[in-house]
């Protein structure tokens, strides 16, 4: 008869665990890797079409044209000038809509009274397309330094004030009340309690605003300058000189693609939490 | 022994946001707590005992009555109280370290050479090693932890817990719970503590006030006569079950 012993040895457990399976480096990085693939292709369809002449190189130029044109109009005196005035115009208009947008906002957010006073006087200015104050700027300022950095000024202030109202209005009371539990003043309260937990929100506003705003200064230096890489743009392309036309387009997106991944740096460096 | 907290008389009227209805939330409230003594607030959800709590912070205005702490009569926050919070308010963009000092740095009151406090507390509510961490790293019982140094670090006489352990798993809830009592026997601070946790108010207090449902009113205030030094097999003994079992029929006839 068998009977169940308690202090039968308990089958012995494997010393080795099973191996795990490696993940292969085209599942790792597949996004980057399609990522990489999908602009390759469409550089290559570009070019195959411009060299097979399904459209005419004259008016889309190729690649291989656009970076031929790089490395001579890029390193010119000329360029770089464009290309300062350009990233002055941007940066400037940019940091003063950071500031107002920053410093106008969290208030609007946090005071309700305000709040319900200034939101639906921002919903209906932000609604209107700022294109639309082109000539009422130039009556104001003239054309000149100070007309783009007000357009570009007004492209980018508008998310980054409503993105800080959304930041001001959703501090968590529970923060809140830790810092009144603590006796913090009005001030202590706004930069330890308000300020950093609307980071992420004035950090969000940046980005979409950093896209609008190099749209603006191009806007307004079509209209408003003879220089900058907006200006160039539109005198390449009505000389028909399109390649380098297509420089100055390809360094715009590379600025968009910059200026956004360091807010996301600054983000994810400062408010990983 | 000195009274530390009085509530006389106290009624509260809630407000919430600007356009919501004022709440009645507590009325006609009397208690007081001693001098170093652990009193708790339990009563039904909902009744009211966080919004007297806050009250006593001076978080909340009252509105008829009056709240004395140390014989003064409560106005607003002060340094001779500090709260700890229920789960999630440890502020989550900064460090564990510079939450517990927080209180200190808003007073202006943190040089170097509170460093050595500062760290024996943390060693005194088992934080050692968790300093750089964020809020958001720790468990849910970590957090509270140093939820309870943050209001220590600036050594109040009066310690107000809102439900500190609500949130906590059950294991370490109990475990939290004997390492509180400890901590309020060495650093001899009166405590207020509001639970709807009944076996806790019961085991870890000297008194426990308990209120109706809304408006809160006190339906009694049972003294608790277990021997002090307690551990986990008191809570689980039938003298705090005898206890729980009062407390219950108290709170389920208070309609």
């Amino acid at each position: 008869m068998s009977s169940i012993s308690t202090n039968q040895a308990l089958p012995q457990a494997p010393a080795i665990f099973p191996t795990l399976p490696p993940i292969h480096w085209t599942e790792r990085y597949f996004r980057l890797l399609w990522g990489s693939l999908g602009i390759v292709g469409c550089l290559l369809l570009w070019q195959i079409g411009s060299s097979l002449r399904i459209w005419d190189p004259l008016f889309v130029s190729s690649p291989l044209e656009v970076l031929r044109a790089a490395f001579i109009v890029v390193p010119s005196k000329e360029f770089m000038g464009h290309v300062s005035t350009t990233v002055q115009c941007l940066l400037i208009g940019l940091f003063i809509a950071l500031f107002v947008g920053v410093f106008a906002g969290l208030p609007i957010g946090w005071f309700p009274r305000l709040n319900a006073t200034f939101e639906p006087v921002i919903a209906a200015v932000y609604g209107i397309p700022y294109i639309a104050f082109l000539p009422v700027i130039i009556m104001w300022t003239g054309i000149g330094m100070t007309s783009r950095v007000i357009i570009v000024f007004w492209s980018a202030v508008f998310p980054l004030t409503i993105n800080s109202i959304q930041g001001a209005r959703a501090v968590d009371e529970n923060y809140l009340r830790v810092g009144r539990s603590f006796s913090a003043t009005n001030f202590q309260m706004f930069f330890t309690i308000t300020l950093p937990s609307a980071v992420p929100y004035i950090l969000a506003g940046l980005r979409t605003s950093i896209g609008r705003a190099i749209v603006g200064v191009v806007v307004a230096e079509f209209f408003m300058s003879s220089k900058g890489l907006g200006y160039f743009i539109n005198l390449k392309a009505n000389a028909l000189d399109m390649a380098p036309a297509f420089v100055a387009i390809v360094l715009l997106a590379l600025f968009g693609i910059g200026l956004v991944s360091l807010a996301t740096y600054i983000e994810n460096r400062y408010c990983n939490w | 022994m000195q009274s530390k907290i009085s509530a006389r008389d106290v009624t509260i009227i809630y407000r919430g946001k600007l356009d919501r209805e004022p709440v009645l939330a507590c009325h006609g409230i009397d208690f007081d707590v001693q001098e170093r003594s652990f009193v708790s607030i339990v009563g039904p959800s909902g009744c009211g005992k966080t919004t007297l709590l806050y009250a006593v912070d001076g978080l909340l205005p009252v509105n008829g009555g009056e709240i004395l702490v140390n014989n003064r009569r409560v106005n607003g926050p002060g340094t001779d109280r500090a709260m700890v919070f229920q789960s999630a308010s440890l502020l989550p963009w900064t460090t564990v370290w510079s939450n517990i000092i927080y209180g200190l740095k808003l007073k202006g009151d943190f040089q170097e050479e509170k460093t050595a406090a500062i760290e024996s507390l943390v060693d005194l509510v088992g934080l050692r090693g968790f300093e750089r961490r964020y809020p958001s790293e720790l468990s849910g019982g970590m957090q509270q932890r140093a939820n309870l140094a943050r209001a220590l670090a600036v050594d109040p006489d009066i310690l107000l817990l809102d439900e500190p352990f609500a949130s906590v798993d059950a294991q370490t809830r109990e475990k939290l719970q004997v390492e509180l009592t400890e901590i309020w026997a060495r650093t001899h601070k009166t405590m207020l503590f509001v639970t709807h946790d009944i076996a806790e108010a019961v085991f870890l207090s000297d008194r426990v006030v308990v209120l109706t449902a809304r408006p809160a009113r006190v339906r009694e205030i049972v003294e608790i006569a277990i021997p002090r030094s307690r551990s986990l097999e008191t809570k689980h003994s039938s003298l705090v079950q005898d206890y729980v079992r009062q407390i219950w029929s108290l709170i389920e006839t208070s309609n």
